[in-house]
């Protein structure tokens, strides 16, 4: 693996790995499958709270074999580079894109990469930091006068692109918007427990909330915060997916549907000297390895579809340009605690016991990313490096299946998506557990109907990763609370419930973070879901791309990149 | 003939109302949910239910059914639940991409099947007949998204002699346009052409053994007159079925093509609805490329009254 020096000290290094280079209409979801790692950015929103210090700076850029056009650079050589050399403006950029994206309202449905083209076109209030806290965006700074109440003070003479001003009105008009029932807006949900926004004044808006909410400026950091153009909104209603108006750095000029959806530079940007780039054109190749061969031949300059068997021929080619950070998600196994064999919390033991994480790393990860201890990520601030793998113990996990009452093993399915390296990672598990008299059943299905039979409860283990999100929140609460959506194994402990309801409503970092590190134990000594494996976020570019920065939410921002010619 | 053809238009209906219940059924049955797809992670119970709600999924299926199929009658045939684009205009936008693709292909297929068949037949067992069946019989058995990665390969990543990829319309500049094309229609061709030339080969085979070629060559006419004339033209009857036949399987085939080199056609059109789920496009799409397969037909029946004037649809 390679350097990736993940500033926070105690961060195990590296993480590398695959990352949604499973093809297109995966990606069009939001969940991880460990196969193709997706961890489909697709939604991994929010971001967490201000950032403590300390700064995974998820964004380790390792060119490995060029160190100099890295672009973030934490590494050493990198920031050398990026004092030197002077970002050069124009050109186009064209990036390929792992599927076509569903649309440019992020108010209405998305997918996963759909949130890339997002961060051109808009700006939010705040934003996620590279490092994963909360920055000012369109808010110049905020103030909490107490825990549910935010003041956003906004940026001055900040217009959108049809020429209108974004002032409080503006933003306003967004949130009630997404909150008005008739417009079904998918990001309703989200904002649910926003009770009013009101104008304080043409540069000062204010959020009311009907409760405590500390993940609130991590989810406005994402979709649901997004401010549209009011005058766009009033003239295409839901059409404006087609005619998306933001603040962005880059402004719409066509979407040609599964061909290219392209953006061009915005003049009247408000952060001055910025964007670098004219144009960016995104072309949805679903193949990974016909948009690596599209890359080789220069006919496209940045990758975001990379299959992990790809990496090493990537690194080794001095053509080509490697980029990796920390990632928000996790992959691993939904386990149904409700009904069946793994209702029973000692044979979800002895199943998480028998199985080598090791060898799923480097035999289906190809050794690229680290193996997943819970659910809360390297990349954020509430990790725990301390916390423990489960390492395979076969003596251990046969004790669990007598304590479990069946000491010759039992049976079980275990469901996974279409992709190879869904398949791949159910065989080798399937090997790993039979010693110990597991017997697993893979069966696959595409990616619609594994959601399907995830939420209808209609499987023993599936194999299927989460996303993430920038609040550790987000990578918790819907999966294991009762009630959550994608609580497929129907999860109940009323530990989880209480510890859930305290860390949403404490607004100070550090006692959240002793509260996550309650939920992560709980979760695993429970066996609620079987962890194994954090993917990284990894690109591909020429050598010319410069200036780019690796976000572990996992969505491109090219607002600073930079061709050199 | 203009009975024969108002007849098969008339036999078209039950086949279409039968299709289309076939194809309504088959998507709507098949596990996997639009709402749930298109919301990812950040669906919940309420907003499941809002979307389905508004896009009338919520409705029961014969009702679902009898709304499209109402609409689809007067030639509406809704928009994407998804992208909210209108089905027929989506069609339509991809429509160019893919019959060029299918002219381009047929034609690599025709160029390259029908020489090498009748050099196949008239130097029958001879290395050029060898030679010939081998490669046709290469084309007929790799699969064209095998052959597809084969040319990236070579002729893109080695000789960087074409672009790997891609589409610009050809009334926007017809050159990189036709270089873009290049590969998908040999990859695309490749089977096809195969099949020509070996149906071409037996046919004309068989041709060249009959009475009036024995004849025509006793009056003492020169052999490329007899070939021409009065062999291949006999002999091409065979080959307009397979070709007339085969259309439908060109569009087929454009679905891996298209993948492959990233064309935006009608198959990636249909690829992409059936992944996401997306009921009325799935069956827009699938409907119309029903009628052109049957249309197809239809034309190819039409045109053996051409080849073979013993064909008659008169009565």
């Amino acid at each position: 693996m390679n350097n990736d020096d993940s500033g926070r000290s105690d961060a195990p290094a590296p993480v590398a790995g695959s990352r949604r280079w499973f093809v297109g209409r995966l990606t069009l979801l939001a969940f991880s499958l460990p196969a193709a790692s997706a961890l489909l950015a697709a939604c991994g929103g929010g971001s967490s709270s201000p950032p403590t210090g300390t700064t995974a700076s998820s964004s380790s850029s390792s060119p490995s074999s060029q160190p100099s056009s890295s672009g973030t650079p934490s590494g050493t050589s990198a920031a050398a580079a990026t004092t030197t050399v002077k970002p050069k403006t124009g050109g186009t950029l064209t990036v390929a894109i792992a599927s076509d994206i569903i649309g440019t309202d992020p108010q209405g449905a998305s997918a996963g990469i759909d949130r890339s083209i997002y961060t051109a076109l808009y700006n939010g209030l705040v934003a996620p930091a590279a490092n994963l806290g909360i920055v000012p965006d369109l808010a110049a700074k905020w103030e909490t006068p107490d825990p549910q109440t935010y003041v956003f003070t906004l940026q001055p003479n900040v217009k959108f692109h049809d020429g209108t001003a974004c002032d409080a009105t503006a933003v306003k008009f967004n949130f009630d918007w997404i909150l008005d029932p008739k417009n079904a807006s998918a990001r309703a949900s989200e904002i649910a427990d926003l009770q009013s926004v009101t104008v304080v004044d043409p540069q000062t808006v204010k959020f009311s909330l009907k409760d405590v909410f500390a993940p609130f400026l991590s989810i406005i950091s994402d979709r649901a915060g997004y401010i549209l153009s009011p005058d766009a909104r009033n003239k295409y209603g839901k059409d404006l997916t087609h005619h998306p108006v933001g603040t962005g750095p880059f402004q719409f000029v066509e979407w040609v549907k599964s061909d290219h959806l392209t953006l061009k530079k915005f003049d009247g940007y408000w952060q001055s000297g910025l964007p670098y780039l004219d144009q960016i054109i995104y072309r949805p190749i679903t193949d990974s390895s016909v948009a690596l061969t599209n890359l080789k031949t220069n006919t496209i300059n940045f990758l975001d579809n990379i299959n992990p068997s790809d990496i090493a021929s990537i690194k080794s080619d001095s053509s080509l340009v490697y980029w990796e950070g920390l990632g928000v998600g996790y992959t691993g196994l939904w386990l149904n605690t409700a009904t069946g064999p793994l209702a029973n919390q000692s044979l979800r033991l002895a199943l998480s016991l028998a199985i080598d994480r090791e060898a799923l790393l480097k035999v289906a990860y190809f050794g690229v990313g680290q193996i997943a201890a819970g659910p809360i990520p390297p990349s954020s601030w509430a990790y725990d490096a301390s916390y423990p793998v489960v390492k395979q113990d076969l003596t251990k996990a046969k004790q669990a299946l007598a304590t479990g009452e069946k000491p010759n093993g039992f049976t079980m399915t275990l469901k996974t998506d279409t992709t190879p390296q869904g398949s791949k990672i159910c065989q080798l598990i399937q090997e790993q557990i039979k010693p110990v008299g597991i017997d697993a059943t893979i069966q696959t299905l595409d990616f619609g109907a594994l959601l399907n039979a995830g939420s209808a409860g209609d499987f023993d283990a599936m194999s299927l990763g989460w996303s993430g999100r920038v609040d550790p929140d987000g990578n918790i609460q819907p999966i294991f609370q009762v009630g959550g959506t994608f609580n497929y194994g129907k999860y109940k402990n009323t530990t989880v419930e209480q510890l859930i309801g305290q860390e949403r409503t404490t607004s100070d970092q550090a006692s959240r973070i002793k509260i996550f590190q309650q939920l992560q134990s709980t979760i695993n000594d429970d066996v609620a879901y079987i962890f194994t494996y954090f993917a990284p976020t990894i690109y591909a570019s020429t050598p010319a791309v410069k200036g780019f920065k690796v976000t572990a939410d996992g969505l491109m921002r090219f607002k600073e990149t930079w061709l050199q010619s | 003939m203009l009975r024969f053809i108002a007849r098969r238009l008339v036999a078209l209906v039950p086949v279409i109302v039968i299709l289309s219940v076939a194809v309504f059924l088959m998507i709507h049955l098949t596990p996997g949910d639009p709402v749930r797809l298109m919301l990812g992670d950040s669906a919940t119970q309420q907003s499941i239910a809002a979307l389905r709600q508004a896009l009338g999924l919520d409705q029961p299926l014969p009702v679902q059914y009898l709304h499209w199929a109402f609409q689809a009658v007067r030639g509406n045939l809704g928009r994407s639940i998804v992208t909210n684009e209108p089905v027929t205009q989506a069609i339509l936008t991809r429509l160019p991409v893919t019959l060029e693709l299918s002219v381009l292909a047929m034609l690599v297929a025709l160029v390259i099947g029908l020489p090498t068949g009748v050099v196949a037949a008239l130097r029958r067992n001879s290395w050029l007949d060898y030679g010939s069946t081998t490669l046709a019989l290469s084309g007929i058995s790799l699969p064209s998204f095998f052959l597809g990665i084969l040319l990236i390969l070579v002729l893109s990543l080695r000789f960087r002699a074409l672009p790997p990829g891609g589409y610009v319309p050809f009334v926007t500049n017809p050159v990189q346009n036709l270089k873009l094309m290049i590969m998908p229609s040999l990859a695309l061709g490749a089977a096809l052409a195969g099949i020509i030339s070996r149906m071409m080969r037996s046919s004309l085979l068989e041709v060249l053994d009959a009475d009036y070629v024995r004849t025509a060559r006793s009056k003492g006419l020169r052999e490329t007159q007899i070939v021409v004339r009065h062999a291949i033209r006999n002999a091409l009857l065979p080959v307009v079925t397979i070709v007339g036949l085969q259309t439908g399987t060109l569009l087929g085939g454009a679905i891996l093509t298209e993948t492959i080199f990233t064309l935006p056609g009608v198959g990636r059109l249909i690829v992409d609805s059936i992944f996401a789920r997306d009921f009325p496009m799935v069956q827009g799409v699938v409907l119309f490329l029903a009628l052109v397969r049957v249309l197809s037909n239809l034309a190819t029946d039409v045109v053996y009254g051409f080849v073979d004037p013993r064909i008659s649809y008169s009565s």
